[in-house]
């Protein structure tokens, strides 16, 4: 067998993966990613396990003698204005950030592609009404049209997240309605519709995986800006009601004190950065190793 | 061409610092002090209509400009003389005022019984101010300087309520010929008179000469508006502004810790307290109510979330209110809150919310209040909501707990009491703990009803140690009236009411 044998039997996702890999900064970004995770997967554990004991006694346990005391040994990252441990309470929202976005993007994935495909592969009237539609709430900006629907349907979790997960939808729609227009005049579509396939079997079995690689680059971008849309709600009260932890409500109640103790806004903020940054650079690397064009 | 542009610029630049340093030298310096006081504050005049304008940042600049029949003296809080020079209690429900003889306008009109008559009515007549002069029944012109108040029914506070800078007496002919003309072109008989006004802006004032007490220390007054409280403690940094009010909580330590300024705290006449709803379940229990009361560290969030300013509280109204009685802070005691919570059924606690509005300071106040109710087994969750939708709810009594605030104006312990806590004034008029009780509805009329202070005081007595004992409210905290200033700032009384008069108010230069 030859080497050039051996290289076209790759498959999609090896050929991705051996690409990736070759991106140092996008690897990077994907580790500090996997570690986020793991800290949340671990937090949820532990809270099941000991019965939130770890979170009434370290994370929304106040101590208000303390407050705003600087990093020490005991804190390393210093008491916030209630005197509560802030790496324990960083530690404890990476799930709400993270997850709370990942969920955000998935459902409006979801949403999208059903919107996106159904607008493209039918055309005409079809195309026109959702996509005219699209367009109408792609005019608002995303973080202006969450306002509108947390203040609307009041604050809560479920309530940011649907919030969120409506503002993204146009854009997954007009990423998926874009492949699929690209593809639907392919000669493999013509040759299954000739056999006979129905429509849904098209879309789903042809059409949407030869559409992946854009939609995969466009949810781990989104997920990065569903995390800040997260913390900017939460920043202007709209979001996780406290005292739940969560990096936009930290940062928000510890502007005032800004003056007084530099730890208490910085950290947090910090968190925002870092992870935005990891997801960035992974999707700007697996956008990438996913573009045919960059094939060698 | 950019360059000479540049040196034109240069030029400039320098010719207006050369003239900006002269002009500053050509300045006479015989007197030592400025002839300026500039004030800021955090929310512009509602109206200079003193009849309409009633919000504290509108009080704050018309204060000035209008006189009322009484004051109360922002130290000793006891009624004194201000357009009536005497006055005599004729019978519990009338009052004979002699005014001070010579007092003009700051138009030149003089001031008579016909003014004070007129005055009154156009209180009582305002939707905005009616409140607090409404148990009036008819002022009567006895003299050109004399009139008669008599009132609907026996009224205690009535000296107090007419201390009121809402109760502002104002000129018949000017105001009569258009009767607007006071919104934009307030004129009275105060110790400065209104010059102009910038919307959002500044509001500037100049000394009445002929002020029946002499000319104010100071010639001109100007009230600037600096919504952002940490900007004004910065202005006040820089010297831009000579007396800021409201300094923020977070700002109080770099205000104190600068040798160029003072604090000044007075203990003011707000308190903030969380209202049970009584109609619900578990807060229709005695016990509960109590427990919760018991549960709560006032001395920690006095010393904590609020930076040592104010004081815990042991009653809905503040020490500096007339009808005040100790009944001592509630002790705090999480063991024996526990034990009365078993005693009501809910020895494992229960779930319940608190409501307050959108005020970073509250939140936080009720977040502290949140854990040191989770130490007891009540989970509590907080909701944040905007003053406007917190209000109407509330009235509408869907609460199960809300945090309120409430400043006694009148300084008379009637005004609250009667608010919150008869009976006949459940929802919007205040009572928002639902409270219905004979025998404290018996207290309040009591001392609403009776101008002999004997009684009235035998009365808020017996009903603050009854209204302990039900606990349908837990005071927190009494808030201090809070002011930043220069040290060159002299005569700086704070009033705890939160207006003050700054006619005896001078700077050093």
């Amino acid at each position: 067998m030859k080497p050039s044998d051996a290289k076209k039997q790759r498959t999609l996702a090896a050929e991705t993966w051996r690409r990736f890999r070759k991106n140092k900064l996008a690897l990077s970004g994907m580790i500090v990613l996997l570690a986020l995770v793991l800290i949340a997967l671990s937090t949820i554990v532990i809270d099941l396990v000991t019965d939130n004991a770890i979170y009434n006694n370290y994370v929304i346990k106040q101590n208000l003698r303390l407050r705003l005391q600087g990093p020490s040994k005991a804190h390393i990252f210093g008491l916030d204005e209630f005197g509560r441990d802030i790496f324990m309470r960083m530690i404890w929202a990476v799930r709400y950030s993270l997850f709370m976005g990942t969920i955000a993007i998935a459902l409006s994935t979801v949403v999208g592609v059903l919107l996106g495909s159904i607008a493209g592969y039918y055309g005409k009237v079809t195309d026109n009404i959702i996509m005219r539609f699209m367009d109408v709430l792609l005019a608002i900006p995303s973080m202006l049209l969450a306002t509108a629907i947390v203040a609307a349907l009041g604050t809560s979790l479920t309530n940011v997240l649907i919030a969120i997960a409506i503002s993204y939808v146009p854009t997954f729609a007009r990423t998926v309605r874009a492949s699929v227009l690209t593809i639907k005049d392919q000669e493999f579509i013509e040759a299954a519709r000739a056999m006979g396939a129905s429509d849904l079997r098209i879309i789903f079995k042809y059409i949407l995986p030869n559409s992946m690689a854009p939609l995969i680059v466009q949810a781990t971008l989104g997920v990065a800006g569903a995390i800040l849309s997260i913390a900017g709600l939460s920043f202007l009260g709209l979001g996780i009601q406290p005292p739940t932890p969560e990096w936009g409500s930290m940062l928000s109640s510890a502007r005032s004190y800004i003056r007084e103790g530099w730890h208490i806004t910085v950290i947090p903020g910090l968190g925002i950065m870092i992870t935005i940054l990891a997801l960035n650079v992974m999707g700007d690397g697996l956008r990438d190793a996913l573009d045919p064009r960059l094939k060698n | 061409m950019k360059k000479m542009l540049t040196v034109l610029l240069v030029l400039l630049c320098s010719a207006a610092l050369f003239a900006g340093g002269s002009a500053e030298s050509s300045k006479p310096a015989a007197t030592g002090y400025k002839d300026t006081i500039t004030v800021g504050q955090g929310a512009d005049v509602t109206s200079f209509d003193p009849h309409i304008g009633k919000e504290t940042p509108a009080v704050a600049v018309t204060n000035h400009i209008f006189d009322t029949l009484v004051d109360t003296d922002p130290v000793t809080g006891e009624v004194v003389p201000q357009i009536a020079e005497k006055w005599e209690v004729v019978s519990p429900t009338s009052y004979r005022f002699f005014i001070r003889k010579g007092l003009t306008f700051h138009n030149g009109e003089a001031l008579d019984a016909d003014d004070v008559k007129f005055s009154l009515d156009r209180a009582i007549a305002s939707g905005s101010v009616s409140y607090i002069v409404d148990f009036i029944k008819e002022v009567k012109i006895e003299d050109q300087y004399t009139v008669l108040v008599t009132t609907k029914a026996p009224y205690g506070p009535t000296l107090r309520n007419l201390a009121v800078p809402f109760a502002a007496i104002v000129p018949k002919d000017y105001v009569s010929a258009n009767p607007d003309i006071l919104k934009t072109k307030p004129v009275g008989t105060g110790p400065y008179k209104f010059v102009s006004w910038t919307q959002n802006d500044n509001a500037k004032l100049e000394a009445f000469e002929q002020y029946y007490k002499g000319a104010p220390q100071t010639k001109n007054l100007i009230i600037k508006v600096i919504p952002e409280a940490s900007q004004r403690t910065i202005a006040l940094e820089t010297g831009e502004l000579d007396i800021v009010y409201d300094v923020l909580v977070s700002d109080m330590k770099r205000v104190r810790e600068n040798k160029n300024l003072t604090l000044l705290e007075a203990p003011s006449l707000t308190c903030f307290y969380i209202s049970f709803n009584m109609r619900k379940p578990p807060f229709d229990s005695q016990l509960v109510r109590q427990a919760i009361n018991m549960a709560i560290d006032r001395q920690l969030l006095v010393d904590t979330v609020n930076s040592g300013t104010g004081a815990p509280a042991d009653e809905i109204i503040a020490p500096a209110v007339y009808g005040y009685y100790s009944t001592g802070v509630w002790e705090y005691n999480p063991a024996k809150a526990k034990q009365l919570l078993a005693q009501a059924g809910y020895p494992n606690g229960f779930s319940a919310t608190l409501w307050v509005n959108n005020n970073q300071s509250r939140v936080e106040m009720c977040q502290a209040i949140q854990e040191m109710l989770r130490e007891i087994g009540i989970t509590v969750k907080v909701e944040v909501m905007e003053f406007g939708t917190f209000i109407s709810r509330t009235t509408a009594g869907e609460h199960d707990m809300g945090y309120f605030g409430w400043v006694t104006s009148t300084k008379d312990a009637d005004y609250t009491y009667y608010s919150l806590q008869h009976s006949s004034q459940q929802g919007a008029p205040g009572n928002r703990s639902f409270i219905a009780d004979p025998e404290v509805d018996r207290l309040v009329m009591l001392g609403r009803t009776s101008a002999d202070t004997k009684v009235r005081d035998a009365a808020y007595k017996d009903l603050a140690i009854k209204l302990k004992e039900v606990a349908n409210n837990a005071p927190i905290i009494y808030t201090a009236i809070t002011a930043g200033a220069n040290k060159k700032v002299e005569g700086f009384v704070l009033d705890p009411i939160g207006y003050h008069r700054l006619e005896t108010v001078k700077v050093s230069k």
